[in-house]
Order: C-alpha cells, then sequence, then structure tokens
C-alpha cells in the first residue's frame, strides 16, 4: 500500500521528534478509525511547536459516485408488489427516507429489512435506479472529524481554506501571520518526503516484537506472593 | 504497613477477618458477590507470613497492592478526545489495581502553550489527594517551556507521563516517557510496563510523603480513624457512594454531605479525644464532601487532662 499520511517538522532542529512522529501515528489512526484510508489521496502535516504552528494538508480522491438502490438493497417483483430487502445496513436511514419519500403510507414493511412497494406505482428497474445518498457530501463532514482529531485541542485559532479536491487547515493558539501562510504553502510545493522506516522504530506500536519483561513472564511477578 | 488484597471463596473468610483485627491490622473493604469475596486490608510487615500461611489454607489468591489508602487524582489537561479516554484511563486504572483510589480530573484550560493554566478551584481539588499523576502529550517543546505551570505551585508530589524521552521536567516528582497522547488502548507488554513505571514512581512519591509525615505524626493513624467513623456514624453505612471513608495519608475523606454532618463528625470521641481538637474538619471541593485532616502531634498540646488543639482552623 502507498504511504498517503506524511508528516514534516517546519522547524529544522525538531525535523524527527517525537511528537512529529507520533502525529503521523495519530493521523494514521485517526483515518482507520473514520474509515477514511480510501477516500484520501494524500494527507500532510507539517508543524512547527515553536510558532506554534500545525498545519494538515488533504487531497480528496476521485468523488464516489452516488450510491443507488440497486447498490445496497435487493429488488424482487412479487405478486403483491415489488420486494426491497435491504442488504447494506448503513443506507438503511437514506433508503427509508427515500421510499417514504416517493411511496409514502402506501409502503408496507414487513420486517427490518424487507418493504413492499405496491403493485404499478413504479417499474422495478426504475425502482432500481433510484439515488439513495451522495457518498462524497458525507465524506468532507468525516474528513473534517479526523483533521479535528488530528490538530492539538490547544489550537483553536483556525483557518480553512479549499480550492478543488484539496483542503488546507492551519491552527495556532496565536493569531495567524501571513508569513506563516506563505510559508506552509511553500513547503506544500515540495513533494513529500516520507519518514525514513528506521525513525519511526518505537513511535509506531510493533505488537509483534514486544518484548516480555523479565518481571511479566510466568512465575516473575513480583507483587504476587 | 503493607495492603493486600484476598480473592477467594466465601467459605471460612471470616478467619481472615478475625486474623487481621487479631494482628493489629485493618480492613479496608469486604465485598461478598455471590460465593465469591474480595478483602483489602493491612497487616504489619512482620505479620505477614502468617496471613500468607491461612490464605493457602484457604486456597485463596493474595496480591499484594503498594498503593493501598492512598487517593491519587490522574489529571489530563481536557476532556476532550485528544486526551480521553485511552492514555488517562489506562493509568488511572493500573493505579486502581494497585490499590489506589483515583479519581480523574479534566482541566477547564489545560491544553495548549500560552494558554495552559490551572485555576485556584482546580488545584485546590488536586492538593486534596496524596500524589497526582498528570498525563501530557507529545511534544517536547511544550513539556519543558510550558506546561510545568500546570503544576508548579501544587503541594502534592506529581508524577508527570508524557511522550518524549526526557530526563526530568521542572517542578515534577518524577517523568516517565513514552505515556503521551497515543491513539489506542496501551496491549503489549511494554506499554503495560511503562504504565508499571508510573506506578511505582506514584510509589515512591508516597514514600517520600510518609517519611516526612513520620518525623511529625499525627496522634492515631488514617485506618484507625476509618474504622472509628464507620462503626461509630451510622449514616455511612446507608451512603450508597464507594468506599464511603475513604483513607488518605493524612487523614479521610468522609462521603457525606458536609453542610449537615461537619457538626457531629467535629463531636465524635474517637481515642479519647473529640475529632474537632484533633483533626482539621474542611469541606471538599469534589462535591460537598467532608475532608478530615488530622493535625500532626506538633500543633497539639498535651494538657495535664490529654490533648487539646491549638489549631484555630478547625471547623466545629
Amino acid at each position: 500500500m502507498t504511504e498517503k499520511v506524511f508528516v514534516e517538522s517546519l522547524d529544522p532542529s525538531y525535523r524527527y521528534g517525537y511528537g512529529v512522529l507520533m502525529s503521523k501515528v495519530i493521523a494514521e489512526h485517526a483515518l482507520s478509525e473514520l474509515g477514511l484510508g480510501g477516500a484520501l489521496e494524500e494527507l500532510r502535516i507539517l508543524v512547527d511547536m515553536r510558532k506554534p504552528l500545525f498545519a494538515v494538508s488533504v487531497r480528496l480522491g476521485p468523488p464516489l459516485p452516488p450510491v443507488r438502490v440497486g447498490d445496497c438493497a435487493r429488488v424482487q417483483e412479487g405478486t403483491d408488489g415489488i420486494h426491497v430487502v435491504l442488504l447494506d445496513e448503513g443506507q438503511a436511514p437514506f433508503l427509508a427516507r427515500l421510499l417514504r419519500e416517493k411511496f409514502g403510507g402506501s409502503l408496507e414493511q414487513l420486517d427490518r429489512w424487507e418493504v413492499v412497494v405496491p403493485r404499478g406505482v413504479m417499474p422495478a428497474k426504475e425502482l432500481e435506479g433510484l439515488v439513495v445518498s451522495y457518498p462524497e457530501e458525507r465524506t468532507m463532514g468525516r474528513v473534517m472529524d479526523a483533521v479535528d482529531r488530528i490538530i492539538p485541542v490547544g489550537f483553536r485559532v483556525r483557518r480553512a481554506e479549499r480550492e478543488g479536491n484539496s483542503l488546507l487547515l492551519l491552527a495556532s493558539e496565536n493569531p495567524l501571520r501571513e508569513e506563516w501562510v506563505g510559508e506552509v504553502k511553500e513547503a506544500l510545493k515540495r513533494p513529500p518526503v516520507p519518514v525514513p522506516p528506521e525513525k519511526m522504530e518505537g513511535i509506531r506500536r510493533k505488537v509483534e516484537a514486544a518484548e516480555i519483561l523479565p518481571k511479566f513472564k510466568e512465575g516473575a511477578m513480583p507483587w504476587r506472593l | 504497613m503493607p495492603g493486600f488484597l484476598f480473592e477467594g471463596g466465601g467459605y471460612r473468610h471470616q478467619e481472615l477477618l478475625e486474623l487481621v483485627e487479631d494482628l493489629g491490622g485493618s480492613l479496608l473493604q469486604v465485598r461478598v458477590v455471590g460465593t465469591e469475596v474480595t478483602v483489602t486490608f493491612f497487616v504489619p510487615e512482620e505479620d505477614v507470613a502468617e496471613v500468607e500461611d491461612l490464605v493457602r489454607d484457604l486456597q485463596g489468591k493474595l496480591k499484594r497492592l503498594p498503593l493501598l489508602g492512598s487517593e491519587i487524582a490522574v489529571v489530563s489537561p481536557t476532556i476532550t478526545r485528544h486526551h480521553l479516554p485511552h492514555p488517562l484511563c489506562d493509568v488511572a486504572e493500573y493505579l486502581r489495581r494497585e490499590g489506589a483510589k483515583t479519581n480523574m480530573i479534566g482541566l477547564a484550560r489545560g491544553p495548549g502553550q500560552r494558554i495552559c493554566q490551572i485555576s485556584v478551584e482546580e488545584r485546590r481539588l488536586i492538593e486534596e489527594h496524596d500524589a497526582a499523576v498528570f498525563v501530557l502529550g507529545n511534544f517536547e517543546y511544550c513539556l519543558r517551556e510550558h506546561k510545568w505551570r500546570l503544576f508548579k505551585d501544587l503541594s502534592v508530589p506529581v508524577v508527570v507521563a508524557g511522550g518524549p524521552e526526557l530526563p526530568s521536567l521542572p517542578h515534577a516528582f518524577s517523568y516517565i516517557s513514552g505515556l503521551g497522547r497515543l491513539p489506542y488502548r496501551t496491549r503489549t507488554f511494554t506499554e503495560i510496563g511503562k504504565l508499571d513505571e508510573v506506578a511505582r514512581a506514584v510509589e515512591r512519591a508516597l514514600e517520600e510523603r510518609r517519611r516526612k509525615l513520620s518525623l511529625d505524626p499525627p496522634l492515631l493513624s488514617p485506618l484507625v480513624l476509618k474504622g472509628e467513623i464507620e462503626n461509630r456514624l451510622e449514616e455511612v453505612r446507608k451512603c450508597g457512594a464507594p468506599l464511603p471513608v475513604t483513607p488518605r495519608l493524612v487523614g479521610v475523606r468522609v462521603k457525606l454531605p458536609h453542610s449537615r454532618f461537619a457538626r457531629v463528625l467535629a463531636g465524635l470521641e474517637v481515642a479519647g479525644y473529640r475529632l474537632g481538637e484533633i483533626a482539621e474538619i474542611r469541606r471538599s471541593v469534589m462535591r460537598d464532601y467532608i475532608l478530615v485532616d488530622l493535625l500532626p502531634l506538633s500543633r497539639l498540646e498535651l494538657p495535664e487532662k490529654g490533648l487539646r488543639a491549638i489549631s484555630g482552623r478547625a471547623e466545629v
């Protein structure tokens, strides 16, 4: 998998500092928790704690296509009407709202996953093509949530710039100066530099390599008599 | 006196309770759930072997709790998801397993560099505890240059946990690295080893505090006071709070409303004296609880008929 998260320190004396490298781990966890791995092409974090300044630049991936009824449910013609069986529960609220708006009270709900659209209201083929939701709209909300989780909580003075499919967010606890913005934009023009793997040793958790401390080995528990 | 946790069956556990009392120890908590019993207690160091023999006979488990009888504040700069729950809950839970009674405190304006601050009320709340553990962030510059302002004026020992490797931090009793802002729970042995380091640092801080207190000790032990309050005050038994009389190094915290029970406590006769004479009774910043701080012997004078408090600060 290609690397998507890059961290850089704008302060040359703190290039591979613990906090800078840990920001990469925090960002990777935030993206993983919010299921954003596929939606982003690149996320760059620029840090200078002496100013203090924390910048996050996000480049979104290609826009996701809208979800249609056929993508999230099975549509079957029956004797009593068209049966719509939900397959992706994540789309349940959007599909329920769509069907309620289109067919109102004439719907019959058989159980949690299945509804029946009365016969003759709409052809099954047309029903399959109806748009349930636009994931693109919801992705931006989740991206902002991820960025908010990455930026230190005390940095409340913020400035956001959105251009096409990219977003730049600068944060500080002091008023943001124009020269800082220029410095960040200048740094973003350069291609991202990945962190050498040896620098991430001891920063990123490695369960396999975890060494059992002597005092935790079996039969060597000092607190137990 | 070292503290212990006994876990075993309910059958014959009364023998353990009797032994602890016979040895001059103190029972902190006895919890019977179904057929299982959990007992936390103190016994004198020289009598530990006798307790071990009985526990072996009862086929129960015995665990040494080095932090038993202490109340520790685990402090975070905020209560946002940046600082909670992972590192803070892990530290608090580990200290609890080591016997401490922990209270988690999130500061109102703790984050940031220039803007980080601690209010007088927060400081008073933390100072009610025996020691404090501050779980801070990952940036060396912030820790070195700014964050020490949060604990500079605290009168209790402060153990700081943070991310980067640093030899020490100004105004901190001890600094433990590798436990800063983490996006995950501590699971590996290396991470749990870090929690163990925090517990050992707290243990050292408490030892240091105990040593200082022993130079001018109070008239009686907080554990004795706890037993007396529980025996005399009926309302304590009806109180729903966990550990309604919490022992601390210098006294106890009684989880009853100050407005109603401070006067009752002050009049309570303990070891031949009124509690108001040998202890300072004040309102806790935490809810409306009562703090009982036992006065050291130097602040008491010995009249012919016994001790009399010379402190004018006692609320009676």
